[in-house]
């Protein structure tokens, strides 16, 4: 794979474009829901249970259904299914707000029309208050990691330009990420934030195997240094990428899935990010 | 190629990432027979001098080999009979009163020695904010003791093995929150919700409630005239009246004579003295949550101070053993909340059934292994070569033996986000061995110094990339994010994994590779 010089700098508007259409999404969502992104019951309070049925769920009626049963705005209906087997093994029904945990069990009775025993189910229920808290300890200890991250990038380059535009990839890299979550509905939790965080470690992974070998290296066309290590670069992100989709693909616990999800669009927002828009930044900067 | 082998198996740092293999072997199976052990012991079973964990062999002469043949057993059980429990401890007899409750529950054997978060085992937990009377934020000292009195009455129900930790938020907030996995959890939630409800009832009349208790509880004492045991506390005014008006009330004008608490009616018990031998006086009840701790009697001479209108502030209960003394000071602590709090509000509640923490459990274990096949794949259709792919195989599967290894030997419960954590520090293991791979290759036509000076200049990479994760997982670490108990899981095995990479398994990798490359 050969591309010249100017085609790859052309390549550019990919991530740029990638980014805006990101950013728009999210103001798009904060004028229809005053919020950029829809969190869980995790960060925003509510009651979830999750039941054994193994019966095939219309999960939009039993949304609508079950929300009127209530009288709540959210109810989120999942359905897991055994890895082995590939059966459905589980409804995982999850309404916000400070709903009582025994009015969601009645709910779920009614619509699909079974006795729940006490104890065959699992219920988690977390009032607004507590998720205020977690929210805001989320939001301090993601703003940490990242200024750790960004104080590690610069300790290591110590010139300001490269530690600049690798920071900048890995925040363009979260900006798509959220982007995309808030496209298809993921909501934000604490599963989706630990995913988030993963991204910060592998963003810096690919970007300094990037910058290393332009600034660190000497010898030959800065873009042939590009290819060089973007040869390396486009493994790494294959193995785990293909890693991810597995785990979204086998595993039966939500928790998991969020986690694969995000890690899967953050690495390919990577690739775009690193390889196309820090590599221009840098091959820039060099001439 | 042999003597490659047996170079690389002998250079140092490959024989330090095989003793952490080893050393991992060594720790993680439990050396437990199939069969059930002892999973949980009630303080109120007919067992309760058993240990968790015993090994069962027999119950009443049959014999167990399965969590059915258990189930079976106890079926055949019968009140009022006497059990007979054999376990590897040796064997347990205990006398069943009016049930067929044995107040211990078991499980099957589990052949690794590792600790499973809620999530996997199933298991409760209750979050909890205190409300003060005033509605100001809590100080760190009312909310410690008021966690301690949680744990205290956790403890009076024979619940065990709870972890009860303490949140605070920046804005002044805090929480309590209990967590109890495995068996016997399910009645966590119950138990925390009705708040510290103690009573103090004479005969069946409440006369005060444990709002009316003044702390502090004094310590359990001997008293070396009597030889009974004492625990001495203090009640308010109104309280202390109350008790004596309905006491007084209660007792009959002239109280039948007595030598035991067998001659006297129901609800009475003998109160002996010197002067008039005993007499049946009313009994006094101390009840946390409805369950009676203590019933005895007045004292004969606090009878004769009531009868003569002396109202007493400070009271003292005497018991005949250290044990029922301890238990005593325990409801009069356990029922009384600091005076500060209102309410323990319920904030948050979880109960995961054990039968869905299994599933989940399966299921990342058979998604772990795809994933690393998948990785596995990838890296055989970029190199094509075995001597490259054996190897980066052989070290993810190392790293996360040696994850779990270290798991089991600090006793880090392994939850959904922990296995999350190992993925993502093997994952980036992976990346790190991919990078060694491709800069050991340029040189590896040159000469070996040029080797070895690209394979250090990939390490400078990795080091970066893994201090960068390592700064990042620690801020989850921080105390004012302990809120966040719920990834410090995710946060810890991913930096354990992310130390074991670059400190053990990268250095062997990077010679192991240096070697076959020459």
């Amino acid at each position: 794979m050969k591309i010249s010089e100017s085609t790859y700098k052309k390549l550019v508007v990919i991530p740029i474009i990638l980014i805006l259409a990101s950013v728009s999404m999210l103001f798009i969502n904060y004028s229809n829901t005053g919020e950029f992104l829809v969190k869980g019951i995790d960060l925003e309070g509510g009651t979830q249970i999750t039941i054994h049925y193994s019966n095939p769920v219309d999960i939009s009626k039993a949304e609508s259904n079950i929300r009127e049963f209530l009288g709540v705005a959210d109810v989120d209906v999942v359905t897991t299914t055994n890895p082995a087997s590939r059966k459905q093994e589980t409804v995982i029904i999850s309404a916000s707000g400070d709903i009582e945990g025994e009015n969601l069990v009645e709910a779920a009775e009614d619509y699909f029309g079974i006795t729940l025993a006490p104890n065959t189910y699992s219920i988690k229920m977390l009032g607004s208050s507590l998720a205020i808290t977690f929210w805001s300890q989320a939001k301090w200890a993601f703003t940490f990691a990242f200024i750790f991250m960004a104080s590690v990038v610069f300790i290591y380059f110590r010139t300001p330009y490269p530690s600049f535009t690798v920071v900048l990839a890995i925040f363009c890299d979260i900006l798509v990420i959220l982007g995309f979550m808030s496209l298809v509905g993921i909501k934000l939790s604490l599963a989706t934030i630990a995913a988030l965080l993963m991204i910060l470690g592998y963003g810096v992974d690919s970007n300094i195997l990037l910058a290393n070998k332009i600034l660190k290296e000497s010898g030959g066309l800065v873009i042939d240094r590009i290819y060089d290590a973007m040869k390396t670069g486009l493994v790494m992100s294959a193995s785990t990428i293909s890693a991810m989709l597995v785990l979204v693909i086998l595993s039966n616990s939500i928790v998991l899935q969020q986690i694969g999800l995000v890690l899967l669009i953050g690495l390919i927002a990577d690739l775009v990010n690193t390889w196309i828009l820090n590599g221009n930044l840098l091959l820039w900067h060099q001439k | 190629m042999a003597s490659k082998i047996t170079r690389i198996l002998k250079h140092p740092r490959v024989l330090t990432l095989i003793f952490f293999i080893v050393l991992s072997l060594f720790v993680l199976p439990t050396y437990q027979p199939d069969g059930v052990e002892v999973a949980y012991v009630s303080d109120n079973s007919v067992f309760a001098d058993i240990n968790e964990g015993e090994y069962v062999y027999e119950l009443n002469g049959n014999s167990i080999k399965t969590l059915d043949q258990y189930t079976s057993a106890v079926s055949e059980l019968a009140p009022d009979s006497q059990v007979t429990l054999q376990t590897k401890g040796g064997t347990y007899r205990g006398l069943l009163m009016n049930t067929t409750d044995l107040g211990i529950t078991v499980r099957e054997t589990s052949r690794v020695n590792l600790e499973f978060g809620l999530d996997l085992k199933g298991g409760a937990r209750v979050t909890l904010e205190p409300i003060t009377v005033n509605g100001t934020p809590i100080t760190q000292d009312v909310l410690s003791s008021t966690a301690s009195v949680l744990t205290a009455r956790l403890n009076v129900y024979g619940l065990k093995n709870m972890v009860v930790r303490t949140i605070a938020d920046s804005s002044g907030r805090s929480f309590i929150d209990v967590e109890m996995a495995g068996e016997g959890s399910e009645k966590v939630v119950g138990i925390v919700k009705s708040v510290g409800k103690f009573e103090l009832k004479i005969i069946n009349e409440s006369v005060f409630s444990g709002e009316a208790i003044v702390p502090p509880i004094g310590e359990p004492q001997k008293n070396v005239q009597s030889g009974s045991w004492e625990v001495p506390f203090t009640i308010n005014t109104k309280a202390a009246g109350q008790l004596r008006d309905v006491y007084v009330g209660a007792s009959s004008e002239s109280p039948a004579s007595c030598t035991s608490d067998t001659d006297c009616s129901e609800g009475y018990g003998c109160a002996s003295s010197t002067i008039a031998g005993g007499i049946c006086l009313p009994n006094i009840r101390m009840l946390l949550d409805d369950r009676e701790t203590f019933s005895a009697p007045a004292s004969f001479s606090l009878y004769q101070t009531w009868k003569f209108g002396e109202v007493t502030k400070d009271l003292v209960v005497q018991t005949g053993g250290q044990e029922l003394a301890e238990e005593v000071q325990i409801v009069l602590e356990a029922g009384r909340l600091p005076g500060e709090i209102k309410e323990l509000r319920i904030v948050s509640q979880d109960y995961i059934d054990p039968k869905l923490g299994k599933d989940f459990l399966r299921g990342a274990l058979i998604s772990s292994i795809g994933a690393l096949l998948a990785v596995g794949l990838v890296v055989f259709i970029r190199y094509r070569l075995l001597k490259i792919t054996l190897p980066i195989m052989l070290i993810v599967f190392s790293e996360v033996l040696i994850i779990l290894g270290i798991a089991s030997l600090i006793k880090w419960s392994i939850d959904l986000p922990a296995i999350a954590g190992i993925i993502a520090a093997v994952g980036t293991g992976v990346d790190q061995q991919i990078i060694i791979t491709d800069w050991a290759l340029r040189g590896g036509k040159e000469k070996l110094w040029n080797l070895r000076r690209n394979i250090k200049k990939a390490f400078t990479i990795i080091m970066v990339a893994a201090s960068t994760t390592i700064a990042a997982m620690l801020s989850l670490a921080y105390p004012a994010f302990s809120g966040l108990y719920a990834l410090r899981g995710f946060a810890i095995v991913t930096i354990i994994g992310v130390l074991i990479g670059i400190l053990v398994a990268r250095p062997a990798y990077a010679r192991a590779i240096e070697i076959i490359l020459e």
